[in-house]
């Protein structure tokens, strides 16, 4: 059962409850106040009767001495003017003797019932009881006629009071079947409409949890619904942002996979390639020995592809021993080791290195620098010139550069350089090129330094990587 | 007999320079270009009969290389690094004629440049010739110095892959694959057999070399 089924339903039903125990209640007490008069009127009317009765009765028959059977007719007569006057309104009168002899009567109808109210009438005490006879409700009034046992009995016909209450309730029956029809019609759509805001919640976030996580709810109100919106909206972002995560994190990993089993597959098939011709060929000298060249050299680019992994791999968990040490003596130490290759190349490497102590491993911030030196000689043409510098940071702490005046890195490659294996399109020919994974290595490390990588490049003018430890 | 022209394309110098190898031996002309520009223009100016095409090179990607290449009817090989299934099969809609998954054996890579080239010229190629013995395929025939020789189908069949593999030293597991499907696990005194009748039936003794725990070649002079 729906929610707004509910509320309407339980609306509709206390609504009934209220409205028919307050009809019913209003109905009987107008019914029991109409009773109440006309019952009082019975006695009064009967206490006239009866009291003009006594009085006659008592004064004829001590006055003139009337014997009783006088006195009776006396009574009689008298009761044929008080019944022509009551006859019209439906009031009989009766009038008994001790033995409950029936003296005179008015009365139409016969009832043979029990008489309770004829049971020792005290004198100046009326009885009254209400009887149904045939269709119709008489008050039945009794009292005693002074001290002759003779019982006056007053019967006045009040089915009109009965009839009103049955008549009213038959039109408060219609009133209220028309009530209730306007009444469920109104709750129906009222409740539907209120409840409209769940309905369409709940169809966003079904759209949510089906996996669009990028859809949202509309927090159109400000009422308890349209705050379950909100959050239901933030909770939807928060989702989206940690399932994009997870993807990105994902593809990243498959990415470093594909990369890898990429950059193994190469080398090992030329390796295998070679060793199987040499095997299995007849061929020349010459042949042999480029052969056997490229067997060492993918070799040798195995060997390095693999250190560099393991040093990615260890990077990852480690935690550094850092010891502070001045920068300055390691960019003169890279100067060093790096010469050869500088004058192989034809490169001039310039070389201001104010001292700047920080916080370091001494190792693999050589790592650092020979990668980044590196990459900038494999940028560089014959003849270019390379810049190192290292000092104080601006923002404190200090800073290491490299840059170079070489071909420059493409704009659409610049923001996944440190990702592992990521090479630009360019850089895949050149049969120099790395794995990719030089500037990712540099990144943890600077990462372990808790510190900042920064690369800017431009095609064709070079690039300038800096390096900022706190 | 006009030798076949083969072009490589192929962005890794060191696989690139490998598969030169292996079709010199095989005795193909070849070239190479380690770009897809580069295999354009080459295309352009010299007549191939096959394309060799790594899927992954730099420039206009590979999948894209195949369809221009293919209204001109040249037979195209794929190069693969990839085991996915949706390379092949994308590779094979693109119009290639086949294609290998790197790390691939010599011996492979020729029977499938063969095979290629044997569906494209339509059966053109209808002998080998050796010095003096001559293979004609349609009839299966063997001449040598133009005199019939009779070979087993076996026999023939060995003589084929050896002709096909020249200056290249086959295993004895390879040619017991090849001719025998494996009906002769482990039989590789049957290989010695065949070979021995080979030899002699065409007067090959020094031409059909025994390598040293590993197998046959058969060698062409020169």
């Amino acid at each position: 059962m729906k929610l707004w089924h509910k509320i309407f339903l339980c609306t509709f039903l206390l609504f009934e409850l209220a409205f028919n125990a307050s009809m019913v209640f209003l109905i009987q007490r107008s019914f029991r106040t109409t009773l109440e008069k006309e019952v009082e009127r019975g006695l009064n009317e009967q206490l006239v009767v009866q009291s003009v009765l006594a009085a006659n009765s008592s004064y004829t028959m001590d006055k003139f001495g009337y014997s009783e059977q006088q006195a009776r007719e006396f009574l009689q007569f008298l009761f044929r003017d008080y019944t022509r006057y009551f006859d019209q309104k439906g009031v009989y009168l009766e009038l008994l003797d001790n033995q409950n002899k029936t003296v005179y009567s008015t009365f139409p109808f016969s009832y043979d019932g029990p008489r309770e109210e004829l049971a020792n009438p005290l004198p100046d005490k009326r009885q009254y009881i209400i009887r149904d006879i045939g269709n119709s409700s008489y008050l039945f009034v009794t009292s005693l006629i002074t001290d002759r046992k003779w019982k006056l009995t007053y019967i006045r016909d009040i089915s009109n009071v009965y009839a009103d209450r049955t008549s009213l309730y038959g039109f408060y029956i219609r009133l209220n079947l028309f009530l209730a029809i306007l009444l469920a019609a109104a709750l129906f759509v009222l409740t539907w409409f209120l409840t409209r805001p769940i309905r369409d919640l709940t169809q966003s976030v079904q759209a949510i949890a089906k996996g669009g996580y990028s859809s949202r709810v509309e927090a159109g109100s400000r009422d308890e619904i349209g705050v379950l919106a909100q959050s239901v909206n933030t909770m939807a972002a928060a989702v989206e942002t940690t399932f994009e995560e997870l993807n990105r994190s994902a593809r990243a990993k498959q990415h470093f996979i594909e990369c890898l089993t990429h950059e193994l597959k190469t080398p090992l098939t030329s390796i295998i390639g070679y060793a199987e011709f040499l095997r299995t060929t007849k061929h020349s000298p010459d042949h042999s020995r480029r052969a056997v060249d490229y067997i060492y050299k993918e070799g040798k680019r195995l060997e390095s592809l693999s250190f560099r992994l393991m040093d990615l791999i260890l990077l990852d968990n480690r935690s550094l021993p850092l010891d502070r040490h001045d920068l300055s003596l390691l960019c003169r130490e890279a100067e060093e080791t790096f010469r050869p290759l500088l004058l192989g190349n034809n490169l001039e490497l310039e070389v201001t290195a104010e001292p700047a102590v920080a916080a370091i491993d001494q190792d693999l911030m050589k790592v650092v620098l020979t990668n980044l030196l590196d990459n900038a000689v494999k940028a560089s043409e014959p003849g270019g010139r390379i810049y190192l510098s290292c000092g104080p940071a601006e923002s404190g702490g200090c800073e290491v550069e490299v840059r170079d005046e070489g071909q420059g890195i493409a704009a659409k490659d610049l923001p996944r350089v440190f990702e592992p294996f990521y090479t630009a399109e360019e850089t895949r020919t050149s049969p120099q090129s790395g794995a990719g994974l030089g500037l990712s290595i540099c990144a943890r490390i600077v990462k372990l330094h808790h510190g900042a990588i920064h690369i800017q490049s431009e095609e064709g003018h070079g690039t300038a990587v800096r390096v900022v430890l706190p | 007999m006009e030798r076949v022209k083969i072009l490589i394309v192929e962005d890794d110098p060191a696989i690139s320079d490998l598969i030169a190898l292996n079709l010199e031996v095989a005795g193909y002309d070849r070239a190479q270009a380690f770009d897809s520009r580069t295999a354009l223009l080459a295309l352009e100016e010299t007549r191939f009969d096959l394309v060799l095409l790594d899927i992954r090179i730099p420039g206009i990607d590979g999948l894209e290389l195949v369809r221009l290449i293919r209204p001109s009817g040249i037979p195209v090989i794929f190069l693969t690094a990839r085991n996915g299934l949706m390379d092949r099969v994308n590779g094979l809609k693109a119009g290639a004629d086949d294609y290998i998954v790197k790390p691939f054996e010599a011996v492979e890579l020729l029977a499938r440049i063969e095979a290629v080239l044997r569906r494209s010229s339509g059966g053109r190629e209808e002998a080998y010739r050796l010095d003096d013995v001559e293979i004609q395929l349609t009839e299966r025939v063997v001449l040598k110095a133009n005199k019939p020789v009779e070979l087993t189908p076996k026999e023939y069949e060995l003589l084929l892959l050896l002709i096909r593999n020249k200056n290249r030293a086959l295993t004895r597991e390879k040619i017991l694959e090849v001719v025998w499907n494996f009906d002769y696990m482990g039989e590789s005194r049957t290989v010695d057999m065949h070979i021995q009748k080979l030899r002699k039936k065409l007067e090959w003794t020094d031409k059909i070399k025994t390598v040293y725990k590993y197998g046959y070649r058969l060698e062409e002079d020169g």
